[in-house]
């Protein structure tokens, strides 16, 4: 009987641990997932201060562009993203960029001048 | 009940148990295989949108092969970014590289890392990634040249130096026409390797001792020596986190990372020709901390015979979780679950060092807890066991079978 009752006491200690090992692995693997260190850091230098004029100069080129004023030869992106080449020394304008591939920025529609000057 | 019905009684028993571990053991193989292959399809990462973060001031990206071209709002170049790729401790380890055009870091990036999350502070901690600012591309790169070193980390600062020096070479010869730094395969074979042969060496000819007394004090040199050369000096030890880097395909380069080879290469050797663990009896680290500790109230093992099954069935169970967590994050660092890095180098949240004082504590009622109950390398141990046994199964009956 004495005997019974200290096995029973055995199993129900050994139950108890495996209950609560258990439980701090489980929270083991919660906490490394949800851990800063599993998120990938970065250093750079101090960003620099985005330049206001080069949008606005961009808004004014795109309104020019839609009154017939001169086109530019290159093209440019202000958004994210994979962009298209830079238009090299004739003036021919580069691919536009794809921005299907990009999970992270809204696409910026692209102006594919050589199209448009064809359309003239 | 006559001797014969009670033979076969006893003889369906035992088929009948055979049977429902070789249906777990193709169920477990299956969904190993399942996860790897989710873990590979859902694990891809796009670069593109990650370079302005290493290129302040870059208004539009353009991309040459593996070079992204920075380029601010006055098309000038601000300069050049490309991600290289190195073997940390528990997997490949990328990093995104920004160079200006004079040659000096502007910023690096981890893109992708495997590493267990507490190894992966101790480098943060340390400010290896961010020492890298303003570095230069005809500098080294290399672990203990201009790359300090971190104990208890050094895998993964190798990792990181490596993948550094591959993002610079590219960005070097495409970029700014330059050779950038080279890559030395420098042959590591030290104290950590020569004591692991030694300890195989040890365990092999240690339990084929007759004399018992010797056999004890062999097993007892070679259980310290595990412990403090591979625990406490070198922090390594065999964890599943080295199983599930094996099963996801991430090698380490052999050249520097011998040691890892023949840990896992040794201890899955002679576990299938052999059909003997060596390492958990004679110079697992930790089990060595648990029996020095047993030494205080000298515990018995304790497996009650009516739950002996449910006892293994529960190891392989929490082992297969492990495995599949890690195959499925392609994380092989979160699988382990091991409080290995928490005893050995002191590091580790709450939960790990509550984690660890229970099972010290227990180790003064019951010898060896965590072997007998939680550790994973048994329930790989009985695995391939399992497999070895089948195969000879087939292999007599196919002999059998032509004669």
């Amino acid at each position: 009987m004495a005997k019974s009752k200290r096995i029973n006491t055995k199993n129900l200690l050994l139950a108890a641990f495996l209950t609560i090992s258990l439980t701090m692995i489980a929270l083991i693997w919660v906490s490394d997932l949800q851990d800063d260190a599993s998120v990938n850091p970065g250093f750079y230098r101090n960003t620099l201060p985005p330049n206001e004029a080069f949008y606005l100069t961009r808004t004014a080129e795109f309104h020019n562009y839609e009154l017939g004023t001169p086109q530019p030869n290159e093209i440019h992106n202000n958004g994210g993203g994979s962009q298209g080449g830079k238009g090299n020394q004739d003036g021919e304008g580069g691919q536009g960029g794809d921005h299907d591939e990009d999970p992270v920025h809204t696409p910026t529609p692209t102006i594919d001048w050589d199209a448009q000057e064809q359309d003239v | 009940m006559t001797n014969f019905d009670q033979q076969s009684t006893v003889q369906n028993k035992f088929q009948t148990r055979q049977r429902r571990e070789r249906i777990f053991l193709i169920a477990s193989i299956l969904i190993v295989v399942a996860a790897w292959f989710y873990g590979y399809y859902a694990n891809g990462i796009e670069i593109t949108p990650l370079v302005p973060d290493v290129l302040p001031g870059t208004e539009y990206i353009e991309t040459q092969g593996d070079l992204f071209i920075g380029y601010a709002a006055d098309n000038t170049i601000v300069g050049y970014a490309a991600a290289g790729e190195g073997a940390g401790y528990s997997g490949p380890i990328k990093i995104l590289v920004g160079v200006d055009p004079s040659g000096a870091i502007t910023g690096v990036k981890t893109i992708k890392q495997r590493e267990t999350p507490s190894f992966f502070r101790l480098v943060m901690n340390a400010n290896i990634l961010a020492d890298m600012i303003d570095k230069q591309v005809s500098d080294p790169f290399q672990l203990g040249e201009d790359i300090n070193a971190v104990s208890g980390a050094t895998l993964s600062v190798e990792g990181i130096a490596a993948s550094t020096r591959e993002a610079i070479r590219i960005i070097a010869r495409k970029g700014l026409d330059q050779s950038g730094p080279a890559e030395i395969f420098s042959f590591k074979f030290g104290i950590p390797e020569i004591t692991l042969i030694l300890l195989f060496a040890a365990g092999y000819f240690g339990h084929k001792m007759s004399n018992s007394a010797w056999k004890r004090r062999t097993r007892w040199a070679s259980l310290l020596t595990g412990m403090v050369v591979l625990g406490f000096i070198y922090t390594a030890p065999f964890t599943i986190t080295m199983v599930v880097s094996l099963l996801s395909g991430y090698w380490p380069d052999w050249h520097n990372n011998l040691y890892w080879y023949l840990l896992i290469g040794g201890i899955l050797f002679v576990t299938t020709v052999n059909a003997k663990n060596p390492y958990c009896h004679w110079f697992c680290p930790f089990g060595a901390v648990q029996e020095c500790v047993g030494l205080i109230t000298k515990p018995k093992s304790y497996r009650p015979r009516n739950y002996i099954t449910a006892l293994k069935w529960f190891q392989r169970g929490l082992t297969l979780a492990a495995v599949v967590l890690g195959l499925i994050l392609r994380r092989p660092g979160v699988a382990g679950y091991e409080p290995f890095a928490t005893l050995f180098d002191f590091e580790g949240t709450g939960i790990q060092w509550a984690f660890l004082a229970l099972i010290l504590i227990a180790s003064l009622i019951v010898y060896r807890p965590f072997c007998s109950y939680l550790c994973p390398l048994d329930a790989v141990v009985d695995l391939i066991g399992a497999i070895r046994k089948w195969m000879r199964e087939v292999k007599r009956k196919w002999q059998n079978q032509n004669v």
